[in-house]
C-alpha cells in the first residue's frame, strides 16, 4: 500500500471545505457536497484503518523531503483511533447542523469552516513533527473562534472574545516551548525527538531544560483539554456555539489535547531519563513520567470534582453538560496518570483512557443533540 | 553582548504584553496577546544562533561553513508570523463586534452587562 493513503482523510475534509465554499450559491448543492464530504472522510479513514491494520505504521515523507529534515505524516493504530472518533462525531454533527443551522448560517460560511476545523484536527492526529502540531493547531482553533462565535449575540461574542484571547496566549506558550526544545534537542522531528532523548549523552542533551519545557508544553495541552486549572473556558464556549459546533468541541477539539498528551508524554518524553533529584517523593521511576503521572493524578481528580459539583449545581441542560464534559475529561485522564505513574499497566491504562475518551465523543455530542432539541422544542411550545 | 540585549529586550516585551493583557481595555488586551505572541517570535529566531553568519550557499566554497545561523527557525516563525497575523485581525474584528453588542469594551462593563455566563 502506497503511504499516499495516510493524506487522504486530509484531502477529502480539505476538498469539502473549498468546494462547499464555491457553492455558496447554490444552497442544497452545498449542503449535499458537506454531507457527502463527512460520509467521504468517514470512507477516507477507514480505507486508511485497512492499511494501518496491516502494514502497523505508515509514514509519509511530504514531497520525499526525508526525515526529520522534511515534513512527516504518521498514522498508527493511536491516530487511526482518534480519527475513526473524529470521523463518526463529524458525520453524525455535519447531519444534525444541515437541519440545525438556519439557512443563511450554512450558506455563508458555516460548512466550509465546519470541515475546515475537520482540517486541523485530522492534521494534529496526522503529523509526526512538533512544529506542524502547532500549526494544525492553529488550523483547528481558528475556525474554532468563528464557530463559537457563529450567532454573534452579546453573550457569544463575549464568550468567544475570552476563548480566543486564552487560545492565542496558549498559542504562543506552545511556540516558546516548540522553540525551547527545538534548541536543546536539535530537531523537531517526534522519532528523532525520542531517540535524542533516550540517548541524551551522546547527542548532547540536556535533560533538565527539556523537562521545563515539556510542562509548559504541557499546559497548553492541558488548557486545550479544559483539564482543570484549565477549564474555566469551557462552559461559556459551548454554550456560545451552536449545538453540533458544542458536539464537535466537547467529542473532538478537547480529543486533541489528550492525544497530544498520551503521544508526546508517553513517547517523546518518556524517553527521557529524568535529572537526579527531581523526581517526587514517593513516586519511583526515573522516566519524565514518573514527574508527569502525579500531576496528571492531581488535575484529573480536581477535574472530576469539579466538574461534578459544577453540574449539580447548575439549573440549565447545557450549563450540565459543559460541567459534566469536563469531569468526563478528568476520568479520560485518571487512567492516564496511572499508566504514567505504575509501569506495568502502561499499555492497559492508555486504552482505558482511551475508550472512554470514544465512548465521552459520542456521548457527549449525542448529548449535546438531544439538548439543543428539547430546548428548540419547548421554545415552540412556549 | 548582543544575547544579553535580546534577552532584556524579551523580557521586556513579555513583561509589557503581559501587562496589556490584563487592562480593562479591550483592543489594549488583543495588542498584549499581539506583542506576546511577537515575543515568541523574537524568542524563536533567537534560538537559531546569534553569532553565525548568513545562511546562504554562494557561489564557490564557503569561506566558514561551521559558522552559519540556523535558517530553519527563521522559516518556523515566518509561519508563526502568518499566522499570529490573522488571528490579530480576527481579533481585531470580534473586538468591534463585541462593541457593537455591548456598547462598550470595559472588559469591567462588560461583565456587569452581560451577567452571568
Amino acid at each position: 500500500m502506497a503511504p499516499q493513503v495516510v493524506i487522504a482523510p486530509l484531502l477529502i475534509a480539505l476538498v469539502t471545505a473549498i468546494l462547499t465554499l464555491l457553492l455558496r450559491r447554490f444552497p442544497r448543492t452545498q449542503r449535499a457536497v458537506s454531507l457527502a464530504g463527512a460520509i467521504a472522510y468517514l470512507g477516507g479513514v477507514a480505507w486508511l484503518a485497512s492499511a494501518v491494520a496491516r502494514e502497523s505504521i505508515l509514514v509519509y515523507q511530504v514531497s520525499a523531503w526525508q526525515a526529520p529534515f522534511g515534513i512527516t505524516l504518521v498514522a498508527d493504530a493511536l491516530s487511526t483511533f482518534m480519527l475513526g472518533l473524529t470521523a463518526v462525531v463529524s458525520l453524525a454533527a455535519a447531519v444534525f447542523s444541515a437541519r440545525y443551522m438556519s439557512e443563511y448560517g450554512q450558506q455563508v460560511s458555516y460548512h466550509a469552516l465546519y470541515h475546515l476545523l475537520v482540517v486541523g484536527v485530522t492534521g494534529s492526529f496526522l503529523t509526526g513533527d512538533i512544529f506542524n502540531l502547532f500549526v494544525w493547531f492553529e488550523v483547528m482553533l481558528l475556525s474554532s473562534y468563528v464557530l463559537v462565535v457563529f450567532y454573534s449575540g452579546p453573550e457569544h461574542t463575549r464568550a468567544a472574545l475570552q476563548y480566543t484571547v486564552l487560545n492565542l496566549i496558549g498559542s504562543a506558550v506552545m511556540l516558546l516551548a516548540i522553540g525551547g526544545l527545538y534548541s536543546t534537542t536539535g530537531t523537531l522531528n517526534m522519532a528523532d525527538m525520542t531517540r535524542r532523548l533516550a540517548d541524551s549523552a551522546q547527542y548532547n542533551v540536556d535533560p533538565v531544560p527539556v523537562l521545563g519545557l515539556a510542562a509548559l508544553l504541557f499546559a497548553v495541552f492541558a488548557l486545550k483539554a479544559g483539564i482543570v486549572p484549565f477549564q474555566f473556558w469551557v462552559p461559556a464556549a459551548y454554550r456560545a456555539a451552536p449545538a453540533p459546533v458544542s458536539a464537535m468541541l466537547a467529542g473532538v477539539t478537547k480529543k486533541v489535547g489528550i492525544y497530544a498528551i498520551v503521544r508526546l508524554y508517553f513517547t517523546v518524553f518518556a524517553a527521557a531519563s529524568l535529572p537526579a533529584g527531581l523526581s517526587l517523593p514517593g513516586f519511583a521511576g526515573d522516566s519524565f513520567l514518573a514527574f508527569f503521572g502525579p500531576i496528571l493524578f492531581v488535575m484529573a481528580a480536581a477535574s472530576i470534582v469539579l466538574g461534578g459539583v459544577g453540574a449539580v449545581s447548575r439549573v440549565d441542560l447545557d450549563g450540565v453538560l459543559a460541567y459534566s464534559s469536563i469531569g468526563q475529561i478528568g476520568f479520560v485522564v485518571l487512567p492516564l496518570a496511572i499508566a504514567a505513574t505504575v509501569p506495568g499497566v502502561r499499555e492497559i491504562g492508555i486504552a482505558a483512557a482511551l475508550i472512554y475518551a470514544l465512548n465521552h465523543g459520542l456521548a457527549k455530542s449525542m448529548l449535546f443533540r438531544r439538548c439543543s432539541r428539547s430546548a428548540s422544542s419547548s421554545a415552540r411550545s412556549r | 553582548m548582543t544575547q544579553f540585549v535580546l534577552a532584556v529586550v524579551l523580557g521586556l516585551l513579555f513583561a509589557v504584553g503581559t501587562f496589556l493583557v490584563l487592562r480593562r481595555d479591550i483592543v489594549r488586551v488583543v495588542w498584549g496577546v499581539t506583542i506576546i505572541a511577537q515575543a515568541a517570535n523574537v524568542y524563536l529566531v533567537t534560538m537559531g544562533g546569534l553569532s553565525g553568519t548568513v545562511p546562504i550557499v554562494g557561489h564557490g566554497p564557503p569561506e566558514d561553513p561551521g559558522a552559519v545561523t540556523d535558517p530553519l527557525v527563521q522559516a518556523l516563525v515566518l509561519t508563526a508570523i502568518v499566522i499570529g497575523f490573522g488571528t490579530t485581525a480576527f481579533a481585531l474584528v470580534l473586538t468591534y463586534r463585541v462593541y457593537e453588542e455591548h456598547g462598550t469594551i470595559d472588559l469591567d462593563e462588560l461583565g456587569e452587562t452581560g451577567g452571568e455566563v
